[in-house]
């Protein structure tokens, strides 16, 4: 993974590298908005962690720049602030994820790797949910040891769900891994569509999708 | 002039339906009054000043009657002829007035004068009985009586008239007398009126001043009730202070007992932290550095947690005093409380489970106070309980529920029924995480929601720590 700290509080930025480092993880370091911009230039980062209150701005101006331009690198943001509305607003503005300082290290590996994870360009081969067996590369699905043959939109709401199991797939996320920016007026109620037919193949799997009315989607293991 | 009293008139009255805000209690007072004053005042004089004319009039109108009739009395047919002894006796009556000429004529029934001055003449030859005539005479004004009288006899038959006249000195002297002492009652009465209402204007605004002196005269850090006897027209303003001063009370305390327990809570662990970094230093057996290593990042993840929990505390009470209260889904509070807890600061997924209901559950209140509550007691559930650790949203009745269940052993009773209190902590003796503050926050959010706290075993096993609060009736609505 090749990531890019933008943090202004030396001790912490060299703490959060020395930690990637010993993991093998690549990881660059930006003091400002400037440094930062000029390294999201030159190189292609998978995961950004990125602070809010930086010596020449806020963070969630960068973030807001970076979303304008359609740059989808997932964003863990860092807040010292008390009250969790920066959450809101932080994450109304884009980013991914959040983690409120102070926190542990280990702690910010493993959201960091949950980041990369969920991107588009990597994912997990083999997800394994109740009985179900998926095969992300393959795109393949089986049930108990039995193929289930999916479409290629059935296929891509189940990862769009398996994304947030055992939390709630909003519609907007369902939206954003079926359809490409070019087909972005479909409406919502293409998905309703789509999460019936992939019951009605699930039905007797003992995987169940759950309607949460205003919410979105919830992949459940009912068995 | 006329024009100058109504515009002035009109300038008051104005004044008074649209005072200004900051204008001076005792000048609108003063105002209203000299106002009210000025138009009794010229009202009572102009009915004054029309009484004692008339009366003036009146009663010496009488006199010319009295002294006509005399005359009248006196015509006498003789010989075919009237004859007329004007009897001194006549004038008597009106040489009360000294300074008022008297004039008089005696007109036949031929128009002729019998008797008296030409140059006297009424204006109408009317022959009424009894008629009275503002006339001018030699340059002076003067009232003039005209009495007939009508003979018919074999003699003579005819009417004569009788005009007696009197200038007005004396009449209009009296006039001036009465309308003078009408005046001078209502400029008694008025200026009477005027020491009244500045008498009731300082005693009205004198329990304000009992205000202002209670004020001045208190500690700056008394925050008591005021104990002042007012009018019951001041009360509510009182009461309205002495609320606002409460709430500043309540504050103060909060903040007081914050900063007290703040400084109790975390001088400890940052003692403990110093003491074991000093330690650390000077220790060179690499074991026995790691494990000292190891106790101070305990330490100092505990100390955060602190910190978190003290001022997640203070700013859950200062919004709970603060805060508009908004209609908020319960199933939105689980959902980030969930996210929030998906790895836990080993980095490893933690086992949390979403129970969710699929329509929306309705619940008026704060969505951060509500998140933070269910923040700890799902902390709760991971430190004191066992994993998977289920959040789980439902209405039961016009209830609605946000509960927590894990599948550890409970809770003992004891520290159920305390639980809440602060520093109460689940196992006293325990070296396990666990400041006391989370159920406090909870109980705190609780409190403001007007919600109560349920612990009931969970179906299997374990606890389930649940949530109530009052449903919100007007959001229904899926």
């Amino acid at each position: 993974m090749r990531l890019l700290l933008v943090e202004d509080t030396a001790d912490v930025a060299e703490a959060i590298a020395l930690s990637f480092a010993r993991v093998g993880d690549t990881l660059d370091c930006a003091f400002d908005l400037k440094q930062a911009r000029s390294s999201l230039s030159l190189q292609q980062y998978d995961v950004l962690i990125l602070d809010i209150n930086l010596p020449d701005g806020s963070g969630k101006d960068l973030l807001r720049e970076l979303r304008r331009e359609r740059n989808t690198i997932p964003v863990l943001m860092l807040t010292a602030r008390l009250g969790i509305e920066e959450r809101v607003s932080s994450l109304d503005g884009g980013a991914d994820d959040y983690l409120t300082k102070p926190f542990d290290l280990r702690e910010l590996q493993a959201r960091v790797r949950a980041l990369h994870r969920r991107s588009p360009t990597v994912r997990e081969t083999f997800i394994e949910f109740g009985s179900l067996v998926i095969d992300i590369a393959g795109k393949t699905l089986s049930c108990n040891g039995e193929e289930l043959t999916l479409t290629r939109r059935e296929f891509s709401l189940l990862e769009a769900l398996l994304d947030r199991r055992g939390r709630v797939a909003s519609k907007e996320h369902i939206l954003g891994r079926m359809f490409s920016f070019d087909e972005a007026d479909v409406g919502t109620n293409a998905i309703e569509l789509y999460v019936s037919r992939l019951r009605r193949k699930l039905s007797g799997s003992g995987v169940a999708i759950r309607t949460l009315r205003g919410l979105g989607y919830q992949l459940v293991d009912e068995a | 002039m006329e024009s100058l009293f109504v515009r002035c008139a009109a300038w008051g009255i104005n004044s008074l339906m649209k005072p200004d805000q900051r204008a001076s209690l005792t000048r609108r007072l003063a105002l209203s009054i000299s106002l009210l004053l000025l138009a009794g005042g010229a009202l009572v004089s102009v009915a004054a000043l029309a009484y004692g004319r008339q009366a003036a009039q009146t009663a010496f109108d009488r006199l010319l009657l009295g002294s006509a009739r005399q005359i009248v009395a006196n015509a006498s047919v003789v010989d075919g002829r009237v004859m007329v002894d004007i009897p001194v006796s006549a004038f008597e009556l009106l040489a009360l007035a000294p300074d008022d000429r008297v004039v008089y004529r005696i007109v036949g029934h031929d128009g002729k004068t019998l008797t008296g001055y030409d140059s006297l003449i009424i204006p109408d030859d009317d022959v009424r009985d009894v008629a009275y005539y503002n006339l001018e005479f030699n340059g002076e004004p003067i009232r003039v009586i005209a009495l007939s009288k009508r003979f018919a006899e074999r003699a003579f038959s005819g009417t004569i008239q009788v005009l007696v006249g009197q200038t007005l000195r004396a009449r209009n002297a009296l006039a001036q007398e009465l309308v003078g002492s009408a005046v001078l009652v209502v400029v008694l009465v008025g200026a009477s009126m005027a020491i009244l209402a500045i008498i009731a204007v300082y005693s009205a605004l004198r329990p304000l001043y009992r205000i202002e002196n209670s004020f001045s005269s208190r500690d700056p850090r008394d925050l008591t009730p005021l104990d002042v006897a007012v009018p019951s027209e001041l009360t509510p303003v009182v009461n309205a202070i002495n609320r606002f001063m409460s709430r500043l009370d309540r504050q103060m305390e909060t903040t007081n007992n914050l900063i007290a327990d703040s400084a109790h809570q975390l001088r400890t662990p940052i003692a403990a932290l110093r003491a074991q970094t000093e330690l650390a230093t000077e220790e060179s057996d690499p074991k026995a550095l790691s494990v000292s290593l190891a106790r101070i990042h305990a330490r100092s993840r505990s100390l955060s947690r602190l910190t978190d929990q003290l001022l997640n505390r203070a700013l859950i009470i200062h919004r709970n005093d603060s805060v508009v209260r908004t209609r908020v889904d319960l199933r939105t509070v689980a959902m980030e409380t969930a996210d929030e807890f998906d790895i836990d600061s080993q980095g490893r997924a933690r086992e949390l489970r979403l129970q969710l209901p699929e329509f929306a559950v309705w619940v008026r209140g704060d969505v951060l106070s509500l998140r933070e509550a269910c923040k700890n007691l799902v902390n709760n559930a991971f430190v004191h309980g066992q994993p998977p650790v289920t959040l789980i949203v439902e209405t039961i009745g016009d209830k609605v529920v946000l509960a927590i269940q894990d599948q550890g052993q409970g809770m003992p009773l004891q520290t159920e029924l305390r639980a809440g209190e602060r520093f109460v902590q689940a196992d006293e003796t325990s070296n396990r995480l666990g400041t006391g503050i989370g159920l406090a926050i909870v109980q705190e959010v609780l409190k403001a929601h007007d919600g109560k706290l349920l612990f009931s075993p969970a179906d299997r096993q374990g606890l389930k720590v649940s949530m109530v609060f009052p449903g919100d009736r007007y959001g229904s609505d899926a």
